[in-house]
């Protein structure tokens, strides 16, 4: 590192032969290592003492350095990081904005609250899911765009959702007295009682689907419980719970990579397919009342797209990939 | 800035003049309606026309409003950029020691260079722009980098030449 300092406060451009230019920065990377010794130092002493030209060249190339060390640290390279962190992020969404061109209502409108996904202890992008063995041998599968923590203690075994939909199959616990699991979304919690079950978080609201056992659950601004069996559903908001569906599927069919209709309105069904793929997708509103059935992959979106043209009359639109519009044939 | 002294009272000058009159107010609306914060608005219309009177030369009379708009988009991005860096760098001081934070002099020039060095980075290919942050800005010997990013050290020597081409182009010690 500690390269003779030449360092003039004029710096003249003279005219430096490429080649010798070309040596000078050689030597000043070779110095950059941090590891160079002692017979490199002569040898760059007998190149410097050729004469004025690469004498001139050297004290070109300090200039550039002094500059760059006056800015280099840990400081600087933090905000040069975080920059390209956050166009990365906000790259997908430009490329939205300039097709769109109405775009800060679409900004506000998709915004995802990254900073959750960056503070969750887990969490999943668009179309990627994902299996987490839990402190006490459980199983927490997040889906599409998710995102928890999880916060186990002495006193009780606490998953946060913060965003997204998780699938839980609780294991027994293997301390004494028995903790209980709970999984708290922005509304409430879920407690769940020897159990598998699903939990997704909506704009507002929470969904809970049960496969096995039981689960309580409890809005957080009321004193109020719900008791939710294997085969139903239920949603519930921060002052109250709504009444229980039947759902054979138990919500579950994710974990297998589908997503089955009965029949739902369309709209419904590409808002739910939306959330596996990274863009929009946009549905016209003379088809968003077509009700649709079956069996779907929402491993392959793309794929799914074009089923439904072979059995809805309706065409499919990509104006990129990540900008999709579904409308009458 | 000193755009007076390096160009006097010549055809040019009176030629802006007449652009600024002319066009002014035109485009402060305009970056107005984009950005929608009148004391940027007026800034950047300011800056348009002393970039022309630096560039030297005016554009043709039917392409005034379309040159000032191009000029003024480009100096709405540079904006964008150096709001972004001083945020992030502001950021991230605040989580080190104080007696590392410098003065508010010293950090509007190193905000200067920092500008022109992230542009550097922005067309540097992303394995070069690693190497080059480790190196210079984290300290890292090429031994450490050539393991922190699983290349040979050959490679980190080769990415280094790369940069410190960069770096001449933007650090070349002109204000």
């Amino acid at each position: 590192m500690a390269a003779p300092d030449m360092t003039s406060s004029t710096i003249k451009v003279a005219q430096i032969p490429s080649a010798i230019m070309q040596q000078a920065l050689e030597w000043q990377v070779s110095f950059w290592s941090g590891e160079s010794g002692t017979d490199e130092h002569q040898r760059f002493e007998r190149w410097l003492n050729t004469g004025p030209q690469q004498q001139d060249a050297w004290r070109q190339v300090q200039a550039m350095n002094s500059r760059l060390n006056e800015i280099a640290g840990p400081s600087t390279a933090g905000a040069l990081r975080i920059k390209r962190q956050q166009l990365a992020r906000r790259r997908t969404l430009k490329t939205l904005l300039f097709i769109s061109g109405s775009g800060l209502a679409l900004y506000g409108a998709r915004r995802t609250p990254q900073w959750q996904a960056l503070a969750a202890d887990y969490h999943t992008g668009r179309g990627e899911q994902r299996e987490i063995t839990l402190p006490d041998g459980g199983r927490l599968t997040l889906n599409t765009d998710s995102a928890v923590d999880i916060a186990y203690d002495s006193d009780i075994r606490r998953i946060r959702l913060q965003r997204g939909e998780i699938h839980v199959a609780t294991a027994a616990d293997q301390q004494l007295p028995v903790r209980p699991f709970v999984v708290e979304t922005l509304q409430g919690r879920a407690r769940a009682i020897g159990t598998r079950f699903t939990v997704r978080q909506q704009d507002g609201r929470s969904i809970v689907a049960v496969s096995q056992g039981l689960v309580e659950l409890r809005p957080q601004d009321v004193d109020e419980v719900l008791l939710v069996k294997a085969g139903e559903r239920a949603s519930f908001d921060r002052s109250g719970v709504s009444p229980l569906q039947q759902t054979p599927q138990g919500g579950e069919e994710w974990l297998r990579g589908l997503m089955m209709a009965e029949r739902m309105p369309l709209r419904d069904f590409l808002a739910n397919l939306a959330r596996y793929r990274s863009g929009i997708v946009r549905c016209h509103d003379s088809v968003g009342e077509l009700a649709i059935s079956g069996v779907f992959s929402v491993r392959d979106t793309d794929q799914t797209l074009t089923a439904l043209t072979q059995i809805l009359p309706i065409r499919i639109t990509y104006a990129t990939r990540y900008w999709v519009s579904v409308s009458a044939r | 800035m000193d755009f007076a002294a390096s160009s006097p009272a010549t055809a040019l000058t009176r030629e802006v003049s007449a652009l600024y009159c002319q066009h002014h107010d035109w485009l402060r609306c305009w970056l107005q309606r984009r950005i929608g914060n009148r004391f940027d608005a007026a800034d950047i219309t300011q800056d348009t026309f002393v970039r022309i009177l630096l560039n030297g030369h005016s554009p043709a009379p039917e392409q005034s409003r379309a040159h000032l708009t191009q000029i003024a988009k480009g100096l709405m991005i540079d904006m964008h950029r150096r709001r972004m860096l001083e945020t992030a760098w502001l950021e991230s001081l605040a989580s080190m020691p104080e007696q590392h934070v410098p003065s508010a002099e010293a950090r509007a020039i190193i905000l200067e260079s920092l500008v022109r060095i992230d542009v550097m980075l922005d067309d540097m290919p992303a394995k070069i722009r690693a190497t080059f942050l480790l190196s210079r800005f984290d300290g890292l010997t090429y031994s450490e980098i050539s393991t922190a990013l699983n290349i040979s050290v050959a490679t980190v020597r080769k990415y280094m030449l790369k940069a410190v081409q960069s770096c001449m182009a933007c650090l070349d010690g002109s204000p």
